[in-house]
């Protein structure tokens, strides 16, 4: 007699025993650690762990939630509301010199360490001295930097300096004085990236993904905020909104509009929309040939046809600029925006380039490609109306990290690009078009220099704001570059959670919830 | 009792022909007569008109831009713009004529340099054999070792966009399969009796190799060139697809593939018709490059399918 290979009763039992008791402990444990994610699809990366060593929109917003920073401009109070810092004041007898008060209690992520003066200090000294730091005009203004006790800074400044918040607060990563000084700038930025946001970072891949994960003891995290939140880097529209579509990711960042109906039809997700504080423009360098010919320049702002460019290829969905800023934005004042406004005029600018005698000039025009909405798009349909002036203009597309790179070192004559998170305009400007900051356009011109340095002094709101009117002016007339529009930004939004998008852009997990 | 035979050579020859109508043909063309070799020769004639006709036949200047008649659907013969017109108004079907162009330039380029190069080196590496060989050998080596795209993406970016280092970028590799396939034949070439008569008479090194060995090579060149002229095209159009290619003015398939894929749900035809290019003409030319293997294949010769 031949056995036939099967368990018999007591086998049966043992292994269906067995398999409950596996499913039970499986069940317990994922039931247990349920964690809410919510992943983002972003155009842009974070290239360094170095918190200063990159200068990137959405790179303020994540080491602000990681690291945490000073503070922020919240645009729904239209105020600056402090994040690590509780209150700051500027000392009335002396206008250089301002004070800081930070939160007490504050416990870092890992280790407890609590937050002190000496941190901020650190950190501040650490943004102008850090060789990998691309945010040095951001403290230009600071002299020095004093811990008066352990939760009071004092930050004193060259000149008073009216935007001196805006140069701080989200810019400013607080970092670790002791992880510093312990395991030197490298191990401790990718090894100990530990701060007093409200998440610390999980992982870094440069390129792919930043993962951030709730620290759920935190004063500021709520339990509805997602566990997990996600940036996932996906440069093609298409890709985001078919991720979105498909449940993974759960808002999608810069959806072109000609892909907001297939959102908004889909049924699990909405358009969310917000008027963007990115001011587009077209950079022309003046240490660049022939970019040193002011009418050269005011050629191009007169020959791009912006209406015709925001109605056809936005669709729309995007704000015409007449001087460097537009509605909304500090300063910004209508009356003396219209008089810098600079018409369409193809004619006038065929004259400008012809008196400059410029006329068959080859010029070529970089455009990153799916870093901005439709920007290579909207960069092509500005090629004939650059041709159209009598100039050979051709455009060029590279690499967005190569393009980068080379507009942040002054290689780069003539590009279109953004500047992002611009509420006071003082940083960008200064940052664009004074002398001595960025070389990204490399301009130096006296009329702008006097004007900035002057509305940086003023504290008298309405008279700054004079102030900076003439350095837009001045802006307008010497063209270092053609201001174009504001997005509309539209976001997708999963109906799985609740967000509103911010003009900033950026996008913080204590403000996102999650449905149960 | 009568019995029709046909020849075994004709039968095999010409498979596809009837008896009568292949006796009518000079025997010299009949294994041209092949159905992939007229159907790929087709296509790859219909890209070549395209290609030089361009400028008469397409009904608009490739870059003129409309945008008010931006993103119109295909009018096919109800309206000026055949296969529509993409993101900036510019017609569709203007760009693809176009767009041979670029294709065809790119890949006749691409293959003659690489060839020239390939068979050179491949003759001069297998004539010579010893040191100069060993050192040509492991050139081929080192560049073999690189992915051919990555290769091209690394040369795109450092030298910027143009139709010259486009070119440069694509020979970077291709003409390897030439080099080890001519150094192959040469090796063996240069042991023949022909060669050592050559040799006795007085000829020189470089007369051996340009009057003996290298003509020697052409049809395994030719055959390698057929399908390296697809692998070219889709090398242009990939590097165009990533924003590596030509400049962006220049119209190319790759390029409008690139383009239509931010449209691709909501206006398919940018992307579908530069799409189809590019996958008919790499099926064409694959097809005359098989039949042309099949003509110049020493073994098929052998067994009578060849050219024989």
């Amino acid at each position: 007699m031949v056995m036939s290979p099967t368990i018999g009763a007591p086998g049966l039992r043992r292994t269906f025993a067995v398999t409950v008791a596996a499913l039970g402990m499986f069940a317990a444990v994922t039931s247990g650690h349920a964690q809410s994610r919510v992943a983002v699809g972003v155009t842009e990366t974070i290239s360094s762990h170095n918190p200063h060593g990159d200068s990137i929109s959405m790179g303020y917003g994540i080491w602000c939630q990681v690291y945490g920073c000073l503070g922020t401009y919240d645009f729904e109070k239209g105020d600056y509301v402090g994040m690590l810092a509780e209150r700051w004041e500027v000392n009335k007898d002396n206008p250089n010199e301002w004070i800081f008060h930070l939160r007490k209690g504050m416990k870092r992520h890992n280790d407890g360490k609590e937050l002190t003066a000496e941190d901020v200090v650190h950190s501040i000294n650490r943004m102008a001295k850090d060789p990998q730091t691309r945010q040095k005009q951001n403290v230009r203004n600071v002299t020095d930097v004093v811990a008066l006790d352990k939760y009071t800074v004092k930050v004193v400044t060259d000149k008073p300096t009216a935007p001196l918040l805006e140069y701080l607060f989200d810019r400013v990563m607080i970092t670790g004085k002791d992880l510093w000084a312990k395991h030197g700038a490298r191990d401790a930025d990718r090894k100990y990236p530990w701060g007093w946001g409200p998440y610390k970072l999980k992982e870094l891949v440069i390129g792919q993904r930043i993962v951030l994960e709730k620290v759920k003891d935190h004063p500021d995290a709520k339990p509805q905020n997602p566990d997990v939140l996600i940036f996932r880097i996906m440069r093609e529209p298409e890709q985001r909104v078919t991720a979105l579509l498909n449940n993974e990711i759960q808002i999608a960042q810069f959806v072109p509009p000609h892909l907001a109906p297939r959102i908004e039809g889909s049924g699990n997700a909405a358009i969310k929309s917000t008027n963007s504080v990115e001011l587009m423009f077209l950079a022309m360098s003046p240490k660049n040939k022939p970019w040193d010919n002011k009418q050269l320049r005011q050629a191009v702002c007169h020959a791009i046809n912006k209406d015709a460019i925001i109605k056809a290829v936005l669709q729309g969905q995007a704000q015409r600029l007449d001087g460097p800023i537009g509605p909304g934005q500090y300063g910004y004042d209508p009356e003396a925006t219209e008089t810098m406004k600079i018409p369409y005029d193809p004619e006038k600018a065929r004259q400008l380039v012809k008196q400059a005698g410029l006329s068959g000039t080859e010029v070529t025009l970089y455009t990153p490609v799916g870093r901005y909405v439709n920007d290579k798009q909207v960069t092509e349909a500005m090629i004939p109306m650059l041709n159209a002036i009598g100039l050979k203009a051709t455009l060029a597309t590279p690499e967005w990290a190569t393009l980068w790179a080379d507009v942040q070192k002054g290689k780069v004559p003539f590009y279109y690009m953004g500047r992002g998170s611009v509420v006071d305009p003082s940083v960008a400007l200064s940052q664009y078009f004074e002398t001595g900051g960025s070389p990204r356009i490399g301009i130096s011109d006296p009329e702008i220099d006097k004007h900035l340095r002057a509305e940086r002094e003023i504290f008298d709101p309405e008279a700054r704001k004079k102030e900076l009117n003439k350095a837009f002016a001045a802006i307008v007339e010497a063209a270092p570059a053609c201001f174009m529009w504001r997005h509309r930004l539209l976001y997708g939004v999963s109906k799985k959670i609740e967000h509103t998008p911010t003009p900033s852009g950026r996008v913080f997990g204590v403000d996102i919830v999650v449905k149960n | 009792m009568t019995s029709s035979t046909i020849s075994p050579e004709a039968a095999v020859a010409v498979p596809t022909l009837g008896t009568e109508r292949a006796s009518r043909i000079p025997k010299v063309l009949r294994p041209w007569l092949k159905p992939k070799i007229i159907a790929g020769g087709s296509i790859v004639a219909l890209l070549v008109v395209m290609g030089l006709l361009a400028p008469a036949i397409s009904p608009f200047d490739p870059n003129k831009q409309n945008l008010l008649s931006a993103m119109q659907a295909p009018q096919w013969l109800a309206g000026p713009h055949v296969l529509g017109t993409d993101h900036v108004g510019r017609d569709i079907l203007s760009r693809i004529f176009y767009g041979a162009r670029i294709s065809l330039v790119i890949a006749v380029t691409v293959v003659v340099i690489s060839g020239a190069v390939g068979v050179g080196l491949g003759a001069i590496s297998g004539y010579f054999a010893g040191k100069i060989d060993f050192m040509i050998q492991k050139l081929v080596e080192v560049i073999w070792a690189f992915p051919p795209l990555l290769l091209a993406i690394a040369i795109m970016a450092f030298f910027g966009q143009g139709l010259g280092i486009l070119i440069v970028a694509l020979v970077a590799q291709r003409w390897i399969p030439y080099c080890r396939v001519a150094r192959g034949q040469a090796l063996s070439l240069r042991t023949r009796d022909f060669v050592d008569a050559a040799r006795s008479l007085g000829a020189r090194d470089g007369r051996i190799i340009v009057k003996h060995i290298l003509p020697n090579l052409m049809q395994a060149a030719m055959v390698i060139g057929t399908f390296a002229m697809a692998t070219a095209i889709i090398s242009e159009a990939s590097l165009s697809f990533l924003g590596l290619g030509v400049p962006p003015h220049i119209p190319t398939w790759g390029g409008m593939l690139a383009d239509g894929r931010a449209y691709i749900s909501t206006a398919w035809w940018l992307a579908l018709f530069p799409g189809l290019c590019i996958f008919f003409t790499v099926l064409g030319i694959n097809l005359l490059g098989d039949g042309m293997r099949d003509i110049f294949d020493p073994r098929l010769k052998r067994s009578g399918q060849g050219m024989g």
